[in-house]
Formats: C-alpha cells, sequence, structure tokens
C-alpha cells in the first residue's frame, strides 16, 4: 500500500472516498462522509469540514486556519501533504490517520 | 457597489443576501439585484449543501473580485499601504493561529494564549487606522475581535466555534481580506 505522509494536524482515523475538489466551483460534486483532497481552505471551505469524514490538504500544518476549522469539527486532518492531489485519486479509497499525518492508498 | 457585493461574498465564503448585505452595510435590495447579476456572468451561484443556503463566489468571480481590489488599489494608491500592513499582520497571524491551537487543545499555556490574542487586537488596531483612512471597508475587524474576547472571558468557544462571530472566524476573515485584497493566494 502507498502511504503519504504529511503534518498531523487532527488527531482521528477515518477511511472514505478521496474527493478531490480544486475550487468552490467543485464544491457541489462533494458527497458526506467523503474525505476532502485539496491544496488548500479559505472560509468559503469551512461548510465542507462539516460534511467530511477528514480532510488532507497540500499546503499548511499545525499553525493553519484549516488545522483550527479541522479541530471545531473534529475531524481527522493531514495537511502538507506533498502533490496530494496528483498522487491520491478522485473517488479512491484511503485511511486517514491525523494523529500519525498519514494517507494511505487502499486501492494500490 | 459590486465590488463591495462580491468581496463580501469572498470574505464571509457562503452568505445568504441578508448576510452579504449586511457585511458592508449595503442596501438588501440592491445586493439582490447585484447577486443575480453577477450570476448571470458566472461570478457567484446559489447553492445548498451541508444544510446552509447561500452565495458561493466561483473561480470566475474570485478573479473579477481581485481584479476590481487591485483597481481599488490603483486608485487610491494604497498598495504600498496594504503590503506593508499584511506584512505585520503575517507576523501576529502565526502566533494568533498558534494560540488558537492551544486553547483549542486546552494545553496548559492556555492563559497565556489568551492575553497573546489580547495582545494582537492591541497590535491590529493602529493597523486598522491606518488602513480605514483609504480603504474605509477594511473598518470593523478590532470591534469583532475585541467582542469575541470579552465572550471568551466566559466562555472560551467563543475563540474557535465555527456557528459565530469568533475570534479565528473574525481573524482568518481578516486575513482572507488582506490576501485578496493583494492577490495573493494562499500557502505562497
Amino acid at each position: 500500500m502507498t502511504v503519504l505522509a504529511g503534518t498531523a494536524a487532527c488527531a482521528g482515523t477515518a477511511r472514505g472516498s478521496a474527493r478531490l475538489i480544486h475550487g468552490s466551483d467543485e464544491f457541489g460534486l462533494f458527497q458526506a462522509g467523503e474525505v476532502l483532497v485539496c491544496r488548500t481552505t479559505d472560509p468559503a471551505w469551512t461548510p465542507l469540514f462539516g460534511l467530511a469524514s477528514a480532510v488532507v490538504t497540500e499546503t499548511g500544518g499545525m499553525l493553519s486556519h484549516a488545522a483550527i476549522v479541522a479541530r471545531e469539527f473534529g475531524i481527522p486532518a493531514v495537511l502538507g501533504v506533498r502533490d496530494a492531489l496528483a498522487l491520491l485519486t478522485d473517488g479512491g479509497a484511503i485511511a486517514v490517520d491525523g494523529a500519525r499525518g498519514t494517507v494511505t492508498l487502499m486501492d494500490a | 457597489m459590486m465590488m463591495l457585493t462580491l468581496h463580501a461574498v469572498r470574505l464571509l465564503g457562503f452568505a445568504d443576501t441578508e448576510a452579504v448585505a449586511a457585511r458592508f452595510a449595503q442596501d438588501a435590495g440592491l445586493v439582490e439585484a447585484q447577486l443575480i447579476d453577477a450570476g448571470v456572468n458566472g461570478f457567484v451561484s446559489r447553492n445548498t449543501f451541508a444544510g446552509f443556503s447561500g452565495w458561493l463566489l466561483s473561480g470566475a468571480g474570485r478573479v473579477e473580485n481581485e481584479q476590481l481590489l487591485a483597481d481599488e488599489l490603483d486608485r487610491t494608491g494604497a498598495r504600498s499601504l496594504v503590503l506593508a500592513v499584511h506584512d505585520d499582520f503575517a507576523e501576529s497571524n502565526t502566533r494568533v493561529v498558534s494560540a488558537c491551537g492551544a486553547i483549542q487543545l486546552q494545553a496548559s499555556s492556555s492563559a497565556d494564549a489568551m492575553h497573546l490574542l489580547a495582545e494582537a487586537v492591541t497590535a491590529w488596531r493602529p493597523l486598522e487606522a491606518r488602513l480605514i483612512e483609504v480603504l474605509p471597508r477594511f473598518g470593523g475587524y478590532s470591534g469583532r475581535l475585541l467582542h469575541a474576547l470579552q465572550q471568551a472571558a466566559r466562555d472560551p468557544t467563543w475563540i474557535t466555534a465555527t456557528n459565530r462571530d469568533s475570534f479565528h472566524r473574525a481573524w482568518f476573515e481578516l486575513h482572507e481580506d488582506l490576501i485578496a485584497t493583494l492577490g495573493i493566494q494562499r500557502g505562497q
């Protein structure tokens, strides 16, 4: 299995389908229980955190707004995963470990 | 004013017409008409998800928003001022996010973190005063941050809650305001 590493920003584990969201134009594609995978977030993304089972971002770390918002929603967060949007497949099954800071591709 | 309407949607992220209008004290009827026009141009869309309904800025709307803000900076000659303010803000931002995290995680340094947030507001107030001399739309952040701190003295959830105008929500919005105004991408 392929394992990607990032910053452990909010503890907890979750398994789900990765949903690659490149911008607000794609918000409507996101379904409850999916893992939000994106480059970065801004205030518009906050409602998605309420639907997501976990969040994976390419930028940011412990000291980022995304970490704060993830903790508010109590969802596992692994941030600063380099090239996550290129390495993860939209709809692919992944496991997120927000304590270890790992994202495991279950299909690979 | 279309610039303020699009910018309000950008700052609020996802909001109904009343909230968009209230952000810059605009007339709700006028704002509704502007949002419909903006929707026709593909700059915003009305969405429902996660139990919320509201307006969302599209990718094209984000580009339009930043062009209008750039025009504003050129018109007012405020670019160097906003850049300087952003630099000072960035220094505080790391400490503020760290303090918010410490409070969320109930670290032993929570009391120190609350003190640090108060210091961040004190540092921001003169920056806001300088900004609003040329860009009045930056007014109000100090008051919101202070109000959240006062509420947090009784209820610490006012520091990072997402369902009210918490300290982090106002600070996050301020950060978005500065980088949108300067056309900076997050993570750069």
